[in-house]
């Protein structure tokens, strides 16, 4: 062979070489574990839109990117099982939807071993996962989607341009309410609102709780409160009755008949969760990522409650939506 | 011993169902009376055996055991004294228990039960040398469910069951009335020996006259929940099957129907 | 199935073989179908959980776990004792006011246990790998739980409250306050439970208001599995049979979760369970046939 025949050769045997191990080093699968704990539409929509969100930034499920996922259907003793097939399972990333499924992971797996990513959390700080929200050590980061209560009050600002004293309705023996108000108080102020509490200590005390607030308020609030929230039917129609708009921190109230909601979707929290993840698949230490909110959010109405209250909702508002 | 004083019991009161089963009951039984009571269906003996034990409580009327009252007591609270043997053979005993577990449930019957193991090697010994009098080879099968054992053999047990602690009383309710002749016949005789050697004051409900001669040293007749004869000792020795129809008719003034009584 | 998923299911297996016990003692022994265990569950672990946080001895708070337990069974039977309520329908009264009371007492729906003094703490601080650790010291526990049971059945009132469950009508012609032995029996059932859930709490990190629901299947189904095993003729083979039936629950769910050639997800384990618990109710009755058979042919 001629030695330029033999560079030559030489030079494309390289050239082949190199972009052989580029591509393998590109392309060698990765492995995540996804586990949720219920089969419920909005944990659902949160691993839709993780998968979708890796897709976009080039890790799909099939060629270079392997999916483990199972779901707890409920049941606590399940999602421990699951923990321990993940620990074993040793993949690059763990993503957990929903509380008691991140915390059992956190518990099996540990803070410092497989990075756990956790997803739809309302307090990851209760819930005993991190220490603090930016400042965090070890392996577990994740997204909150505790109600952003801020816009919420700005949007009834928006809503209701004339409104000026707000009613809150929250069980007092629900450690939840009682934390959000302190930010309920701030953010109502921040907005000129004045501010009426009215309590419920049981089931029964919900429909005299709100009544109270009758000819006292311009529009009732309720936060993430287990009681006032499963109670929502009868809460939202008897406000109706009363003419008075009921704003709501989740979207589910909405739909049980709430006026309102400024809350994340669950599929904008599964891309904010996609592209932490992506992060970490790439290399970056899950202790430098601060847990964030899912960003964007989303305004959810109930026609019906709409249309019966007579409200007139600017147009930025009413394009934008999302109905019930 | 017994003294039941004008016992009235009925069932189902104040609906269409109302069944008056004892109308004013007065019995005087002494101790070491072997007392047997017949009766046609739905003439109460079975009321008034179950009135003694406690598992039905009159509405009027009292009953009193060695001179205490006892009509309030439940029938928990008077098995300490009053042993019992059901006619049903699988109501008597616990299948699914073993026969030394059935025989040390009869042994805590008297007393106030404990912590303590309840079976112990005393305890086997004495169920083995019970059960030997029986000559059924039951005291090697101590361990055996008394649920695999025949009904006449779990009658035996229960007999046996009835006497491991002192009692007052015992009662007997048409006990051989679901076993076959050859094995009644047997546990008639047993009944008669151990009420014997016990001395106990017996109550016998029986479906047989034959029976209700042959055993014990009385004869109790109920129709339509009222005593409608009442001998014993003497006056009972040499009385036919026909003169107890005789005494029936003179006190209610009836004639006697149901064959199965005079059959059996 | 990796190591972790195995010994996993060995160390939950156990600690549901205490519901096992809890369900055999309800169920069988007393003939008492007792749902209240889906309440008391997390009831206990509830319990256990707001008193660790609030910094009492995780000790004395897993002892107030098992008397919370006892007072809903105590609930459930004096219901049903007393104002002569079906045993089963008194027991959905209580499992149902549970729900309420549980996040009262949590005061959340949710409690993290996660870095807070647990009775497991020694374990985790100890140099021994606690995939061990704690599966022996669950085997501890279910053991210590079972000898006492045993002792218990095998006295004179353990006796008394089989013979309640197994004939009242005998029971009380021999003496014994059958009702006083179902207000004892399912006290102590769901004293059982409740532990269990308080360990499991402990355990897994987090009590969490919905942490009962399926307990009595999980039961049922160590107890059915068991029997189908063992064919328990003496009262220490049942206890033995139960916690078996337990851990082999978990380990057909750890496979289940592993089965993914077989196209099953963990959407399919309610059915995986249907079909294991199926199959030990069947399995005494195709061996009765069998041995008919066999004998049918001897004598032919």
């Amino acid at each position: 062979m001629s030695s330029t025949k033999l560079i030559k050769n030489s030079l494309k045997a390289l050239l082949l070489f190199l972009s052989y191990s580029y591509c393998s080093l590109a392309d060698s699968p990765k492995h995540i574990a996804i586990t949720q704990f219920v089969e419920h539409v909005a944990a659902d929509a949160v691993r839709q839109g993780l998968i979708e969100e890796l897709a976009k930034r080039g890790y799909r499920q099939g060629e270079n990117l392997m999916v483990n996922f199972e779901n707890a259907q409920g049941n606590a003793a399940t999602a421990g099982q699951i923990a321990r097939k993940f620990s074993g399972l040793k993949p690059d990333v763990i993503v957990a939807i929903t509380t008691p499924s991140a915390q059992t992971m956190v518990k099996t797996v540990g803070k410092e071993s497989i990075p756990i990513v956790f997803s739809a959390v309302t307090d990851p700080i209760a819930a005993g996962l991190v220490s603090s929200l930016k400042d965090h050590k070890g392996k577990v980061t994740g997204i909150m989607d505790a109600p952003p209560i801020k816009e919420q009050f700005g949007f009834i600002k928006t809503l209701l341009p004339s409104a000026k004293t707000i009613g809150v309705l929250y069980n007092p023996g629900d450690s939840g309410s009682v934390s959000s108000l302190e930010v309920i108080r701030k953010e109502a102020k921040a907005q000129g609102f004045t501010l009426v509490e009215s309590t419920s200590f049981k089931s029964s005390d919900i429909q005299s709780a709100v009544l109270q607030l009758v000819g006292k308020v311009d529009a009732i609030y309720v936060p993430l409160d287990n009681m006032i929230v499963s109670a929502m039917k009868t809460v939202a129609s008897l406000s109706l009755r009363h003419n008075l708009p009921l704003f709501s921190a989740d979207s589910g109230s909405v739909e049980a008949g709430a006026l309102a909601c400024v809350g994340y979707s669950y599929l904008q929290t599964g891309h904010k969760t996609g592209e932490i993840v992506v992060e970490i698949l790439k290399g970056k230490d899950p202790s430098e990522i601060a847990i964030a909110s899912p960003g964007k959010t989303d305004v959810f109405i109930n026609q019906h409650t709409l249309e019966k209250l007579k409200i007139v909702l600017p147009d930025v508002i009413r394009t934008k939506a999302h109905y019930f | 011993m017994i003294r039941m004083t004008d016992l009235h019991v009925t069932f189902n009161r104040g609906t269409a169902m109302e069944t008056k089963a004892l109308r004013g009951v007065t019995l005087d039984i002494k101790k070491g009376d072997f007392v047997c009571v017949i009766g046609g269906n739905g003439a109460g003996k079975s009321t008034l055996l179950n009135a003694l034990c406690g598992d039905v409580i009159p509405e009027r009327g009292t009953i009193s055991i060695d001179d205490r009252d006892v009509t309030a007591l439940t029938s928990w609270q008077r098995a300490p004294f009053v042993a019992r043997v059901f006619q049903d053979p699988m109501a008597g005993t616990c299948a699914n228990l073993t026969i030394e577990e059935n025989m040390a449930l009869a042994m805590g019957r008297d007393e106030k039960r404990t912590l303590k193991s309840a079976l112990n090697k005393e305890h086997r010994e004495k169920f083995r040398s019970q059960l030997s009098r029986l000559k059924l080879g039951l005291e090697n099968r101590l361990q055996d469910p008394i649920g695999m054992l025949s009904g006449g053999q779990r009658q035996a047990v229960s007999l046996i069951m009835a006497v491991l602690k002192p009692m007052k009383i015992i009662a007997l309710d048409e006990h051989t009335a679901a076993l076959d002749p050859k094995t009644a016949a047997f546990i008639l005789e047993l009944t008669r020996e151990i009420v014997e050697e016990t001395h106990l004051t017996a109550l016998m409900v029986t479906h047989s006259m034959q029976q209700a001669l042959e055993l014990g040293n009385r004869t109790l007749m109920l129709h339509e929940g009222r005593v409608v004869f009442d001998v014993r000792d003497e006056a009972r020795k040499g009385l036919t099957v026909a003169d107890l129809l005789n005494l029936f008719h003179k006190a209610s003034g009836l004639e006697l129907d149901d064959d199965s009584m005079l059959l059996s | 199935m990796n190591l972790i998923q195995f010994m996993g299911a060995l160390e939950i297996g156990l600690l549901y073989g205490l519901v096992g016990i809890g369900v055999l003692l309800s169920f069988r022994i007393l003939d008492f179908p007792d749902l209240t265990v889906d309440g008391s569950f997390p009831l206990g672990a509830a319990v256990c959980a707001i008193l660790i946080v609030e910094d009492v001895n995780p000790w004395i708070a897993t002892f107030c776990a098992i008397l919370a337990g006892m007072a809903a069974g105590l609930t459930t039977a004096w219901i049903s004792v007393r104002w002569n309520i079906l045993n089963l329908l008194a027991s959905i009264l209580t499992m149902t006011a549970l729900y309420s009371i549980n996040l009262r007492i949590m005061g959340r729906s949710n409690i993290a246990l996660l870095g807070e003094e647990t009775i497991f703490r020694p374990l985790e601080s100890s140099s021994y790998s606690l995939l061990y650790t704690k599966p022996i010291a669950m085997f501890v526990v279910a053991g210590v739980v079972l000898v006492l049971i045993y002792r218990f059945l095998s006295s004179e009132k353990g006796l008394a409250m089989r013979a309640t469950g197994a004939n009242p009508r005998m029971a009380k012609a021999q003496g014994i306050a059958i009702n006083r032995q179902i207000l004892f029996g399912i006290s102590l059932s769901n004293g059982l439970v409740a532990l269990a859930g308080a360990l499991f709490a402990q355990g897994e990190g987090f009590a969490d208001v919905t942490l009962g629901s399926g307990t009595i299947i999980v039961g049922l189904a160590a107890v059915i599995v068991g029997e189908a095993f063992f064919n328990p003729k003496v009262i220490f083979t049942a206890l033995i049979a139960c916690v078996v039936g337990s851990i082999f629950y978990r380990l057909t769910v750890a496979m289940a979760l592993n089965a993914g050639f077989l196209g099953t997800q963990s959407s399919d384990l309610n059915l995986v369970t249907a079909i294991l618990v199926g199959i030990a109710m069947i399995t005494p009755k195709l061996r009765a046939k069998i041995l008919d058979f066999k004998a049918a042919r001897n004598s032919a």
